[in-house]
């Protein structure tokens, strides 16, 4: 499986918990920025290997529904003109509240997109202002009634847990309203304050009031509870899918498969290298407008040990787990035996378990623990 | 002519940046022992972690030639010393071997309480001291007034002393003259019985020991076989030579002359520092005087992480002694940390030294557990204990008395941190004796003081307090009795072994608290709260608990981030070096450290 993501970096304001490479909106360099990405993409398409298949496109931000139409148009006409994009690939876009309307919607499933992403949060109008979303309650319930409307078969919603003063009790109402709208796909996420957001600032100054550890562990056990009497799985540390509706793309990061990164700031595990783009917009634009080459961030080629150390680290966030069959395939390695004092330590502690004699994986008291396991994994 | 009339032997004594290593450099330099090009500054440092630290551990002597104002050509020897309090011995040592000091003093601070004790070693021996006041270069300098201390404390004339500064080079050709004129020529009889002076060795690879000698008299020649007096162990001389500073071979070293011979000597613990050799031949009726062997102060446990490495960990110690007389170790077992080796050294700083050569040198992941000193215990039976770990103290009602050993500490201080000084003296047991003004401003304080408390961040604590302006030093004096208990450190209710510490019965309580306190910081969050008590006996005294962790979860992990998740997951890894299973609580280094760095 390949995979291929696309950045579109603007956003109408920065969420307080953000770290993601965001830029205003209002600053208005899209136009020259998709310019470059079409360059970009062209790049790609030239250098690439004739038989390259892509069997996942994600467009992620930022906030791609920000787009007007006939941008997103330009984008995936692109796309499909540059690419061999699998006939039954999974096309996935970001969206929020405020940007994404019913017209956009239609659209953008007239233009190939199967699988709508939709940055809820949460549903309390007061923590939505506390983390500095644009959107309030009624247009969030709104989004996903357009989304309903419109037929979409398959879509995700967001949210955050863990959030400045909210309850367990907030929390439990969200989800019970999330869970009105049976969604295919749930994303929650419990938050964590990165440094250079306005919540680490607030962290700083001692204004940042975050439950407990103790509550927060417990707003993940009341989620995974609640979801699964829904037939929801808990296929990731912070995913849950009804049967079937998993994400490909995700699914390709966290089995370690390869994808390509276009945009600012994007990042490519390609021909054995992990890629980030330059994260500076004006450097961006500039390099695809005039120089027609890649400047990158950011560039490691990883080792086969490195390969094999992540392909762990990230199957362990999986509830498929880590399958003894595939490690060997992949890395001629004896799981069991090479890992022996990990896998012994961590099932003793209850934090993983084997299953069937295939498969080692996080036990639900391990995920909220899992770094802990991760770590006895490293070289 | 006699041959020793143009030889001068001589040592530098300073203070810690002083400026010492930089004159020796500049004297090397002047005397184009060494072409400029060959120079590397501060050559007789050598080791890594010397520069680092900025002191000299190992002594280097270097042959230089100087041609004096007088015509004649002159050998001189410069024999290096360590400046730190913890090799007090190797200093008496190296100045035995010499006829003259240079007293190197910093214009700008004035005399420390390092630089006093040596030059009163330098005095008892009856040498020649010629002062020196350094740093005239910077503009805080003040040489009248130092040299009017160095006379009102010291008693020495300065109406000649040099004004220099090694850094620029400025009064170098005066300090070189000087060292002609005013230091004595050695005096020996190149006919008596052999009686050299061994005042430091090394170990090489292919040679085996190599000891740094002067020949007091007779003549020493490479085929001569040799006797050592102290260990009396005999060995056929292989080579004789001396350093310039690098290893350069002679036909003999005569009386009055430094240099070093190799014998393939397999330890160091042969060769003693102190130790006189003889021809064994025809020996020498009796040994030069002062020698004594080096007996280590500090004591402490040092444990593989993983207990696989110890074999390893025994291997770098055996090395490590090789070259190190003066460290000793033996295998020693805890319940808490399994095999591992009790260490003893000459104070902090050598143990500090070793702990970071097996870390850096050998690359092992070692724990040490919290340096003590050693204790006598007189039991009820009337049997006498002495115990160098406080795990092996006996049960209460066992005990008639325990003793521990005491230092005669002298603080020099500017006035204004008089009270501070005293105050802190007193937290640490301290009985006063005497107190000098040397000049207006600055005081002598002599004291009385448990040695335990001054290995108790004592030193840090002085510094800090006087904002790095007093300085300490001390030397053993008796065992007095005290009333002493030993404190159990429990946790997750089970006593450390490793942890326990021996305090005084009325610090107990304050002790015990901000132990328990502080293990709290240092010993991370694991999956299960952790209770931490001090107890005295059966009796709990204080108690912290550590929560148990919940969460340690990256909440995202796409595309870009995987890279940067691996490192941080590695940097997480990292962070758990040194750390060791006991029961299922991971404890880091710091935990047995802990009771060095309690906040006041």
């Amino acid at each position: 499986m390949t995979g291929l993501y696309i950045h579109i970096p603007f956003c109408q304001q920065k969420c307080f918990y953000c770290d993601f490479l965001s830029l205003p909106s209002d600053h208005d360099q899209t136009g020259e920025y998709l310019k470059a990405l079409l360059k970009e993409m062209d790049y790609y398409s030239q250098s690439m290997d004739a038989g390259q298949v892509f069997d996942t496109v994600f467009i992620g931000g930022g906030t791609p529904s920000l787009l007007k139409i006939e941008e997103l148009e330009e984008i995936f006409q692109a796309l499909f003109k540059k690419f061999k994009i699998n006939p039954v690939a999974e096309i996935t876009i970001e969206c929020n509240p405020e940007s994404l309307t019913f017209e956009k919607i239609v659209k953008l499933k007239d233009l190939g997109v199967n699988r709508f992403s939709l940055g809820v949060q949460s549903f309390d109008q007061g923590l939505l202002e506390k983390m500095g979303r644009t959107h309030n309650r009624e247009r969030a319930v709104e989004a996903i009634a357009d989304l309903k409307r419109a037929k979409v078969e398959n879509f995700s919603l967001d949210f955050i847990y863990g959030l400045p003063q909210q309850s367990l009790e907030q929390w439990q109402e969200s989800l019970r309203l999330v869970l009105k709208f049976k969604p295919n796909h749930l994303s929650l996420y419990n938050l964590m304050v990165s440094e250079g957001t306005v919540f680490a600032e607030l962290a700083k100054q001692g204004r940042l009031e975050l439950p407990s550890e103790e509550e927060q562990v417990q707003m993940l056990e009341m989620a995974v509870a609640l979801l699964a009497a829904e037939n929801y799985s808990h296929y990731e540390i912070a995913n849950f899918a009804q049967p079937g509706f998993e994400s490909k793309h995700n699914l390709i990061y966290w089995r370690n498969q390869q994808y390509l990164g276009l945009g600012v700031g994007a990042f490519s595990y390609w021909q054995g290298e992990r890629r980030g783009n330059t994260l500076d917009l004006g450097e961006y634009i500039k390099t695809w407008t005039e120089d027609f080459q890649p400047v990158f961030s950011e560039i490691e080629k990883i080792t086969p040990q490195q390969e094999e150390t992540e392909t762990i680290i990230m199957a362990l966030r999986l509830q498929e787990g880590i399958s003894y069959e595939k490690m060997k395939e992949r890395f001629q390695i004896d799981f069991l035996v090479k890992y022996e004092k990990a896998i012994d330590w961590a099932i003793s502690s209850g934090l993983a378990e084997e299953v069937e004699g295939q498969v080692f994986r996080l036990t639900e008291k391990g995920i909220p623990v899992s770094n802990q396991v991760m770590i006895k994994f490293l070289p | 002519m006699n041959h020793m009339e143009n030889i001068r032997n001589f040592c530098i004594i300073a203070h810690i940046d002083h400026g010492k290593s930089t004159l020796a450099d500049r004297l090397i330099e002047h005397t184009e022992t060494l072409s400029s090009r060959e120079m590397e500054k501060q050559i007789l440092d050598s080791m890594d972690l010397e520069r680092e630290r900025g002191i000299t551990i190992k002594l280097k002597p270097v042959r230089m030639k100087y041609q004096a104002k007088d015509g004649q050509t002159y050998q001189l020897n410069l024999i290096d010393t360590p400046g730190h309090v913890d090799f007090s011995y190797e200093v008496s040592r190296s100045l035995n071997a010499c006829e003259g000091v240079i007293l190197v003093i910093d214009a700008t601070q004035g005399i420390e309480a390092q630089t006093l004790a040596n030059v009163y070693l330098a005095l008892e021996q009856d040498l020649e001291i010629i002062p020196v006041i350094n740093k005239i270069d910077l503009p805080s300098a003040d040489p009248e007034r130092v040299k009017k201390e160095v006379e009102e404390v010291i008693g020495i004339d300065c109406s000649d002393a040099v004004l220099a500064s090694a850094k620029d080079g400025t009064g170098i050709p005066e300090i070189l003259e000087q060292i002609v004129n005013l230091i004595p020529a050695p005096q020996g009889d190149e006919e008596e019985p052999l009686q050299a002076l061994i005042f430091d060795s090394h170990y090489d690879n292919y040679r085996g020991v190599i000891c740094y000698i002067r020949v007091m008299h007779g003549t020493l020649k490479a085929g001569m076989r040799i006797l050592l007096m102290a260990t009396d162990k005999v060995y056929e001389v292989l080579e004789v030579g001396t350093f310039r500073p690098g290893m350069q071979p002679l036909d003999e070293l005569r009386a009055g002359e430094v240099g070093y011979l190799a014998a393939t000597i397999r330890t160091v613990q042969d060769t003693r520092v102190g130790d006189t050799i003889t021809d064994a031949d025809r020996p020498a009726q009796e040994p030069l005087p002062g020698y004594r062997q080096a007996t280590p102060m500090v004591f402490c446990g040092i444990y593989p992480t993983e207990t696989s490495d110890y074999p390893a960990l025994r291997d770098a110690l055996e090395k490590l002694q090789l070259n190190d007389a003066s460290l000793s170790y033996e295998t020693e077992t805890s319940a808490a940390l399994g095999f591992g080796y009790r260490c003893g050294f000459l104070g902090l700083l050598h143990l500090e030294i070793v702990q970071e050569r097996l870390d850096r040198h050998y690359n092992l992941d070692i724990i040490t557990t919290a340096p003590t000193v050693i204790y006598r215990v007189t039991k009820t039976n009337g049997e006498v204990l002495t115990l160098d770990n406080p795990a092996q103290v006996p049960e209460p009602n066992e005990i008639e008395i325990i003793e521990e050993p005491y230092v005669k500490a002298t603080i020099l201080t500017p006035d204004t941190y008089i009270g501070t000084v005293m105050d802190l003296v007193i937290e640490r047991r301290g009985v006063f004796d005497h107190m000098e003004y040397l000049d207006p401003h600055r005081v002598l304080l002599l004291y009385e003081l448990p040695l335990s408390e001054i290995i108790y961040d004592f030193f840090d604590q002085l510094k800090s307090r006087t904002r790095g302006y007093a300085s300490l030093d001390y030397e053993m004096s008796e065992y007095k009795a005290a009333d002493l208990v030993k404190m159990d450190i429990l946790v997750a209710g089970d006593a450390i072994d490793a942890l326990a510490v021996i305090v005084h019965r009325e610090k107990a309580v304050p002790r015990g608290r901000a132990l328990c306190e502080r293990l709290r910081k240092v010993i991370p969050r694991q999956q299960f709260e952790i209770p931490i008590q001090a107890a005295l006996g059966n009796k709990i005294i204080a108690r912290e608990n550590i929560a148990a962790y919940r969460k340690d979860v990256l909440a995202k992990c796409y595309g870009g981030d995987v890279s940067r998740k691996r490192k941080l997951l590695e940097k997480q890894k990292e962070g758990k070096k040194r750390m060791r299973l006991v029961g299922n609580v991971e404890l880091p280094q710091d935990a047995f450290m802990a009771v060095l760095k309690i906040e006041k």
